[in-house]
């Protein structure tokens, strides 16, 4: 399995964790030029932005260690231009972090992040 | 108004007779002021920090010899030198200093103003010429000049070891006696003028020694200006500090302070810089 | 959803009001801080924001902007985490914002949201209490704060203290301690040094500066402490000024709210800055803490020239002004100034046991870096030298008890406050005049000289209560003239 796959399942798998906790997934992989959001969900009225990291060992550090101030900045601006697009009401946002550390061939260890972090 | 320069060469005329005698006189004198100054006198030396005791004594000893026509010869430094040209001055007798420096350098700066004045009305004499600025060495050797214009050497405060010591030394190659005032045991500042004592220098407790050993008539033991008042009579003793002048005393504190300033504004007694009240 | 949070900050001793307004709207989370900010003050947002969570508030998922108003002043330290975090709940509705009308918050918040205390509660006390606001600050602060009057105090440990509503307003009672404080150093404790006591007493009783001059262990800190120890305790006035400066400060007011004259005594290594206050935010310094107390500065002419230029202008004004950009800040400096030094650099001069072997040169330049106007403006200079040690051991109860000399001291006091205050000239008498002009011919004293002896002999003459300065009273004030004028 490659490392692209590897992020595919880690994000499929982050969606249905979302799903089965009561969020509405309303885009995956949602990209601009820019980059990309991993996942966009609605929690009753905060829309939530989702940032999946899968590792397979702890050797390059945790998932949640991957998500750097820049990372967060681009997530942010990213945030934006989705905000600025048509037909967006304004309400509460929230930047959420899901973390998967793969175990084994079927088994995995998720952690999710509510409200991971805030605009600077 | 200028100063009366003049040099004396060994076996000039003016050249004083008692100084080349000495075995090693300079051959040239380089001087300031009246020539006819350069007579015998009595040569005063001291240490240059001197205790509240030796400016004490140099101004009892030098004023009461300037007075009796006894000129005073000192170095012009600071501590007993100065007092004792002070005293002499101030008793109306006369004066000169020999200086380690050129006569017309004011060395140390602060005898500046007493130089002055000895060069204006008295003398003031060196064998450095005019301009030469002191040196270590010159001081020592000035020494021998005072020992050879005195009759006799006064050392009324050394220390050990002590520059006072070279002038005594001077003082017998010339053949001259040395007279010392004898100082506290315990005092620090008078370990040198009683070694001399032990080595034979003439022991001088009060005028009428002075008086006895310079052949002069008239002296009373001791000078009259003991006042009547308590304070008075135990400062004369000894300068002392307020405290040490109450319990003494036995009396309080406030007191003792206020007599104190009475005196001292009506010029009786003057207060020492370390605290200690003395008779003027 | 806006709310406002009155609240405070320190300028120099004065708390300035300054007004949290919290604006929660939708959006992208952020959590800022606006209106000329210091650092300490964005770091609020981490201790606000995990405060809330820790006590079961929720921190809004949404743009959080928080704005000092007015902007201009410059806003610092750690007290607006409180008011911070109220304004945030009342925008939320987590607080009923009516209950946050009449009050004025400060605090520091930890954490799990406990309310700590910040530097110069007393001053935020104060001006909460002229303002006719409730106060509510951390509750360990309490007691300290129930000195001010009409101060109505509401403590809390814990944010989490805000779910059940305001707390009560507690008037905690005066905590000063009615009888009177004990002294330092009691003079009667001091064997033999009995012209320096009497000295000591002169100088309590007028306020004078002092100049303590002697050998190395002759005494000189002990009698400074005991100077201290002799002035009358704190007026309730002048324990609540002193307090005000330690708590702003950040130091234990409690000594000065017992009625204990300050006494400080800062190394001679101590910056200009350390010595009269400085830095940013501007602190008072050592001279301000000591203020309506003694100020000690021993070895005097080892202190920086800065420092000794920098020391004039407050001993003259009793205040400090430190000028920065956005404006002067004022501490009170009001100290009677006690300095010591040696006689010369070695500091056995003039000492019967050891020899002194400076030469005159350093012992001028010593003396000389203390400078003429540092010198003037100190009216007794006292000698002190090694005490017998024979007399420490059987010291004759020569000394009044220290609570007469105390009671001397405060009625001198009131005693120059009630008296004609004519010219000191004119209540010189005849005769005193003529000895004053006899020792200033005999010992050659300076017309500066001249008028600090008067000065001092006007004290000898309150000490008596005698309106008129007779001859003993100059008499004894010429024996505590300095030595360099004379």
């Amino acid at each position: 399995m490659d490392r692209s796959e590897v992020g595919k399942r880690g994000e499929d798998a982050a969606a249905a964790y979302l799903e089965r906790q009561g969020l509405d997934v309303v885009e995956r992989n949602w990209r601009t030029e820019r980059g990309e959001i991993d996942i966009i969900a609605l929690d009753g009225e905060d829309l939530v932005f989702c940032e999946v990291k899968t590792r397979t060992s702890a050797s390059r550090g945790t998932g949640e260690e991957a998500v750097s101030q820049s990372k967060r900045r681009k997530l942010v601006r990213m945030a934006e231009i989705y905000l600025s697009s048509a037909g967006i009401e304004p309400c509460p946002v929230r930047f959420d972090v899901i973390a998967i550390h793969v175990l084994g061939p079927d088994r995995a260890l998720l952690r999710h992040h509510r409200a991971a972090f805030v605009v600077e | 108004m200028s100063e009366h320069r003049f040099t004396l060469r060994l076996g000039d005329q003016r050249y004083p007779a008692q100084l080349a005698e000495t075995p090693d006189p300079p051959r040239i004198l380089y001087g300031i002021g009246d020539p006819s100054a350069l007579v015998e006198g009595l040569g005063v030396v001291g240490a240059r920090r001197a205790t509240p005791y030796g400016l004490r004594c140099t101004r009892l000893f030098a004023g009461w010899a300037a007075a009796h026509g006894i000129s005073i010869i000192s170095g012009a430094a600071i501590g007993c030198d100065r007092e004792a040209h002070l005293a002499a001055l101030d008793a109306g007798g006369d004066t000169l200093a020999v200086l380690g420096c050129g006569p017309d350098i004011d060395y140390p700066r602060r005898s500046a103003s007493l130089l002055a004045e000895l060069r204006r009305c008295h003398v003031v004499i060196s064998e450095c010429p005019f301009g030469q600025q002191p040196t270590r060495w010159s001081f020592v050797r000035r020494n021998r000049i005072i020992a050879g214009l005195a009759r006799a050497v006064l050392v009324v405060e050394a220390g050990l070891p002590s520059g006072t010591f070279s002038t005594a030394d001077a003082a017998l190659d010339a053949g001259r006696d040395v007279l010392a005032v004898p100082g506290s045991v315990l005092s620090p500042e008078s370990r040198g003028s009683n070694r001399l004592i032990r080595q034979g220098a003439i022991p001088i407790t009060d005028v009428g020694e002075l008086a006895q050993y310079l052949g002069l008539e008239g002296a009373t033991p001791a000078p009259g200006d003991v006042a009547a008042d308590d304070t008075l009579r135990a400062l004369v003793a000894d300068p002392m500090r307020p405290d040490d002048l109450a319990r003494a005393l036995g009396i309080d504190i406030v007191h003792t302070a206020r007599t104190l300033g009475a005196l001292e504004a009506a010029g009786h007694v003057v207060r020492y810089a370390d605290g200690r009240y003395g008779v003027r | 959803m806006q709310a406002t949070v009155a609240t405070t900050t320190l300028t120099g001793v004065e708390a300035i009001a300054v007004e949290v307004q919290a604006d929660v709207s939708p959006g992208l989370p952020v959590f800022g801080i606006v209106g000329l900010a210091d650092t300490a003050v964005q770091e609020a947002r981490d201790r606000v924001r995990a405060a809330l969570r820790s006590v079961g508030f929720d921190f809004p998922n949404a743009r959080v902007i928080v704005n000092l108003a007015p902007a201009p002043l410059r806003k610092h330290g750690t007290g607006f985490d409180l008011p911070i975090a109220l304004a945030v709940l009342a925008a939320t509705g987590q607080v009923p914002r009516a209950a946050l009308d009449d009050v004025t918050a400060v605090g520091e918040l930890g954490l799990d949201g406990s309310v700590r205390e910040i530097p110069g509660m007393l001053a935020h006390a104060i001006s909460a209490a002229r303002a006719d606001r409730d106060l509510l600050g951390p509750f360990s602060a309490g007691r300290m704060v129930g000195v001010v009057p009409q101060l109505r105090y509401r403590g809390i440990e814990s944010l989490a203290r805000m779910k059940g509503g305001l707390p009560a307003t507690a008037s905690p009672k005066a905590s000063r301690v009615q009888t009177p404080a004990i002294p330092i150093l009691d003079v009667a404790d001091i064997a033999g040094h009995e012209s320096a006591k009497r000295g000591l007493e002169i100088a309590a009783a007028g306020r004078h500066n002092l100049l303590l001059v002697g050998p190395p262990g002759s005494g000189k800190s002990m009698l400074a402490r005991a100077l201290c120890g002799l002035l009358p305790p704190l007026t309730e006035a002048e324990s609540l000024e002193s307090a005000l400066v330690h708590s702003v400060a950040g130091l234990d007011p409690r000594q000065c709210l017992d009625g204990i004259r300050p006494f400080r005594a800062p190394h001679h290594s101590c910056s200009v800055a350390g010595l009269v206050g400085g830095g940013t935010p501007p602190r008072p310094g050592e001279m301000s803490l000591a203020h309506n107390g003694v100020l000690f500065l021993d070895e005097l002419p080892e202190f920086g020239p800065a420092s000794l230029q920098a020391l004039r202008q407050p001993i003259e004004e009793g205040v400090i002004t430190l000028v920065r950009a956005h404006g002067a800040v004022r501490y009170p400096a009001r100290v009677t100034l006690a300095a010591a030094m040696n006689p010369c650099p070695c500091g056995y001069a003039g000492d019967p046991q050891r020899e002194c072997r400076c030469t005159d040169g350093a012992v001028a330049r010593y003396s000389a870096r203390v400078g003429g106007p540092l010198y003037d403006r100190m009216d007794l200079t006292l000698r002190i030298d090694r005490v017998d040690p024979a007399l420490i051991i059987d010291d004759a109860p020569v000394t009044p008890m220290s609570e007469t000399v105390r009671s001397r001291i405060t009625t001198a006091h009131a005693f120059a406050g009630t008296r004609h205050p004519c010219s000191m000239r004119s209540q010189l008498q005849p005769d005193a005049r003529a000895l004053l002009e006899d020792a200033a011919r005999h010992a050659n004293l300076s017309g500066r000289a001249v008028t600090r002896v008067v000065r001092v002999a006007r004290t000898i003459a309150d000490l008596e209560q005698s309106v008129p300065i007779v001859v003993s009273h100059v008499a004894e004030a010429l024996g505590y003239r300095s030595w360099d004028t004379a």
